[in-house]
């Protein structure tokens, strides 16, 4: 004889996935990825107590099973956050500033590709970086506007 | 229909949160620089990251400032608009039964198939900072 499906576990299964799903985007942003743990592991809680109630009393276990792997996953790059900082706080300042620059123009160099705007600006900087000339006299020249700085010893 | 009553919820949540998200950032002016949440990440490491900004330019793109989002983090615009998106998507599903030519299992379907796939098209920087990140830390304690 078949079983009746039952709403058991429902309530926690949805809660657990909107937690679930917060706790993955907030884990992604750098700035607020380790404070994702909080709702990540009020996400997992209730999964679970969600997915006990759906098991004893016949409820459908798909929305508590996908709460728990989403939330799993947030709360574990929340946890590798919390790890990065821990790690970050026992490196130097120049250890730190090594690893940031690296990923971050590695970062710059990919999205570039697709940011036409912001390759324009750099290419235009780096052509008036190259413009500029130092020897007693600073020369800088822009499209418009040409400045020369002497410089004397007094 | 108990996963349509599921869903509805879900809708009326994400739908809520995004909400809040553009009220926070109508809240304050993007040149005050007064927003409530800061960034731990350069808090602790004294480094920018390419989430460094989003809230100051999420208060520019709510005020039609395209320029000055840009500025504060060139991500921001892409990220708004998965936003966007996910709002307006929300707003529809709520009503998704009374749409005729559409099957409601057809739209929870491709919500679940199309939300991931424009998360990681709009959050591919931090995603691909945060895992680059994890990785060379990890790589410089371990190795």
């Amino acid at each position: 004889m078949e079983k009746i499906k039952t709403n058991a576990g429902q309530g926690f299964g949805v809660a657990g996935l909107i937690l679930g799903i917060l706790c993955l985007f907030m884990a992604f942003i750098p700035c607020v990825g380790v404070i994702a743990i909080g709702p990540g592991v009020i996400a997992i809680v209730l999964s679970i107590v969600g997915l006990v109630q759906a098991n004893n009393n016949n409820g459908a276990r798909g929305i508590n099973i996908a709460a728990l792997v989403v939330s799993g996953l947030g709360t574990l790059i929340a946890c590798v956050w919390l790890f990065v900082f821990v790690g970050i706080a026992s490196l130097d300042d120049e250890q730190i500033e090594g690893v940031v620059k690296e990923v971050i123009e590695e970062v710059v160099r990919e999205s570039n590709s697709c940011n036409t705007d912001l390759q324009d600006e750099l290419n235009q900087l780096e052509m008036q970086l190259d413009s500029l000339k130092i020897d007693k006299t600073i020369h800088i020249q822009a499209d418009s506007t040409k400045i020369e700085v002497h410089i004397e010893k007094k | 229909m108990k996963t349509f009553d599921s869903y509805r919820i879900i809708n009326i949540i994400f739908a809520g949160v995004i909400g809040l998200v553009f009220i926070y950032s109508c809240l304050f002016l993007p040149e005050n620089g007064s927003h409530l949440i800061p960034s731990f990440y350069t808090d602790i490491t004294h480094q920018s990251s390419p989430s460094l900004g989003l809230s100051r330019a999420f208060s520019a793109l709510v005020r039609g400032q395209f320029s000055l989002a840009n500025q504060f983090n060139p991500y921001a615009l892409q990220i708004f608009l998965f936003f966007s998106f996910q709002f307006i998507y929300r707003l529809i599903s709520l009503n998704v039964d009374r749409i005729v030519f559409v099957n409601r299992k057809f739209w929870i379907r491709t919500d679940i198939l199309l939300s991931p796939f424009l998360f990681l098209l709009a959050f591919y920087p931090l995603v691909h900072f945060t895992l680059q990140t994890i990785v060379k830390v990890i790589g410089s304690i371990f190795l």
